[in-house]
């Protein structure tokens, strides 16, 4: 028994791993009703790579918030997230890879997979520089092209490649039965990602750390601060004889100790024979070779080693309080979680019935939508009662949403070609994150616009909105609801519904 | 040697085929779905009637995988020759630290990384004035539709 467990006893390392990845998704409730955490912890970026979009996410991913601060840098500098990735990156460079990523926690497992392993050489060492590709291409290029020249919101590397938001956020979501409406915005993007997301979890299998080596954007980034960060793996020169086992025995394609590739884990602290390396944060040893302490005289050994039991159980204890405050806090405590307060749509199906005949009034298909009253953005007033005997087609959707500004174009296309009979309304989500009427001025859109309430919402709640976006509600001459559509929408599929809803006498 | 040479070949096919499978069914619904789609544009590609047809085949492998590697890690099976030094790689000398590595060197690290910090401070103050701290907020609370795949 004692010999298994010494088989797969977790080194501390590895539960530190744990630890972050829980700590990053704490909202454990999340997971259970199938939605996103909405409180305001989401102010701050964690230091690792964890989608914001998962459902146990209790914080903000620093590349998606990159990519979204470049993509709206034409209309506001995204100077918050720069500073917070500086902040990360000279406190903890690529220790932040090494020690609190989730997805490098993710990765090192599977790599525990016993197949044979393709080991690092000067071709692995060559294609560790694509993560510079993929940062200049997908988290730079792209935001900042398709927010400059399109005025859209397109977060590259999300979109096209990002396993972390395919793997936690997407299959996260769709896999809890609350989110199966969702199922319906799949297409070419999940399935390309879903693809991308399998041969990244089969490399892993064979190449240690095959994202974080030739990928990921992120440990491009942090790898830059690896010269200066405040905590990291350092040489003594003096006990140091070059014999480069530390380089040889490293599993990343470092060229020397604390390169941009380095990781900090603090293996070649161990393998050094010299006792040469130790991880520091400053001053303070975090991490030292064993011929170290053997080098000590008995008494300041025990003194020294007793010290440091001490110091770790007092860290590890204030960690599980933390952890525990954490789980208590975003599950239980957190008062913009609470039913009232949660930014998630209310289920409008509970609502008192009301002067319907005998249809119910709700989002659904075959349901009566209830009667609100809006202001639209040119001072005109929108009832949905008094739209009776049209068709109403209502569109969910904000500025920031790359999805939701692609489709509008169809929308008012649409209304063009069915302005007889039929009524369009644009609602923007109640978080409102830029001037909506310029930029509606600047696209030249011309259906009725509305910019919706926060709590409680006008329109959101009554319709089924989610934070997932873009939505379109159509309803017929009765105002019964014909079609509520999560996701976008194609010219093919507005018209089809169209016709669904003209049918209906 | 042999056996766990051969073990480790039959953990790689079972991994592939763990992995492959899976893709290759997002595949074909996704190829049956677009020919749904031309027919009737408000069908749905993906639903999780469809997707739990093609779920039992993948839970066996992944079951088959997960059983096999516990078995082989209990078993100490693993490629030595990650445990090897590498050869053939491109190397340099060790940078000293900042105690070795001189007072006007060790200066100069102290002032880059006082800049770095006064920087991060400075940036996220702005940020916070100027809304992209809240920007960052309402991107983060909003499921991301794109960035998770979804459409």
């Amino acid at each position: 028994m004692k010999n298994i467990w010494e088989k797969i006893r977790p080194s501390k390392r590895k539960l530190v791993q744990l630890y972050a990845a829980l700590l990053y998704n704490a909202y454990l409730k999340g997971f259970i009703k199938g939605e996103i955490y909405t409180g305001k912890a989401k102010y701050a970026c964690v230091p690792g790579f964890n989608c914001y979009s998962c459902p146990g996410a209790v914080g903000a991913c620093p590349l998606g918030s990159l990519q979204a601060a470049l993509a709206t840098a034409h209309d506001r500098a995204g100077f918050y997230v720069f500073g917070i990735l500086l902040l990360y990156g000279l406190i903890a460079g690529r220790t932040i890879c090494g020690w609190i990523c989730p997805l490098g926690l993710f990765q090192e497992l599977l790599h525990k997979i016993p197949t044979p392993k393709l080991k690092k050489s000067r071709a692995t060492r060559i294609l560790s520089y694509l993560k510079y590709v993929f940062l200049a291409v997908f988290a730079i290029y792209i935001p900042l092209y398709m927010g400059f020249s399109r005025g859209m919101t397109v977060p590259g590397f999300c979109k096209y490649i990002c396993p972390a938001g395919t793997f936690e956020g997407a299959i996260g979501l769709l896999s809890n039965t609350a989110n199966d409406s969702l199922y319906g915005m799949l297409g070419v993007y999940f399935t390309r990602k879903f693809v991308i997301l399998t041969a990244l979890v089969l490399a892993c299998i064979f190449v240690y750390r095959g994202f974080c080596r030739f990928v990921c954007p992120l440990g491009a980034i942090y790898g830059l601060f690896n010269r200066f960060c405040l905590i990291g793996v350092e040489t003594d020169v003096g006990a140091c004889n070059n014999c480069g086992l530390c380089v040889k025995k490293c599993q990343m394609d470092v060229l020397h100790v604390s390169d941009h590739e380095c990781i900090q884990c603090g293996k070649c602290v161990d393998v050094c024979p010299q006792g040469a390396l130790s991880l520091k944060a400053g001053k303070i040893v975090l991490k030292e070779n064993e011929v170290r302490t053997k080098a000590l005289r008995d008494e300041e050994r025990t003194e020294v080693l007793k010290k440091r039991r001490t110091v770790s159980a007092v860290v590890w204890g204030v960690a599980a309080v933390i952890l525990v405050f954490a789980l208590l806090w975003f599950n239980i405590i957190e008062p913009s979680v609470n039913e009232n307060g949660n930014l998630t749509a209310a289920n409008v199906g509970d609502l008192p019935s009301a002067d319907a005949g005998t249809q119910t009034i709700g989002y659904e298909p075959g349901e009566i939508l209830e009667d609100f009253t809006i202001t639209c953005v040119d001072g005109s007033t929108f009832n949905l009662n008094e739209c009776r005997g049209k068709i109403v087609v209502i569109n969910l959707w904000a500025t920031y949403c790359g999805p939701c500004v692609e489709e509008l174009p169809y929308f008012c296309e649409f209304a063009e070609t069915h302005a007889d009979d039929t009524v369009l309304l644009a609602v923007h989500h109640p978080l409102v994150t830029k001037e909506v009427e310029p930029f509606i001025a600047e696209k030249g859109w011309t259906i009725p616009f509305a910019i919706d309430e926060k709590e409680p919402t006008i329109v959101w709640d009554k319709v089924g909105g989610t934070t997932a976006m873009p939505q379109t509600i159509v309803i017929d001459k009765n105002g019964v609801v014909v079609e509520n559509h999560r996701g976008s929408v194609t010219k093919e599929m507005l018209e089809s519904y169209y016709e669904e809803a003209a049918a209906v006498e | 040697m042999k056996k766990k040479k051969v073990f480790m070949m039959i953990q790689s096919a079972l991994c592939f085929l763990t992995m492959a499978y899976p893709a290759v069914c997002a595949l074909i619904i996704y190829s049956r779905g677009l020919a749904a789609k031309a027919a009737d544009p408000t069908a749905w590609i993906y639903s999780r009637e469809i997707v739990g047809e093609y779920m039992l085949p993948f839970a066996i492998l992944a079951i088959a995988t997960i059983v096999m590697a516990l078995a082989g890690i209990l078993a100490g099976i693993r490629d030595a020759d990650q445990d090897k030094p590498a050869k053939s790689i491109e190397m340099k000398k060790n940078p000293a630290d900042d105690e070795a590595s001189g007072k006007r060197k060790n200066t100069i690290l102290t002032i880059t990384r006082c800049v770095v910090l006064a920087a991060a401070i400075a940036l996220i103050i702005i940020g916070i004035v100027n809304g992209s701290a809240r920007d960052t907020l309402y991107k983060a609370i909003t499921i991301c539709t794109e960035c998770v795949g979804l459409g």
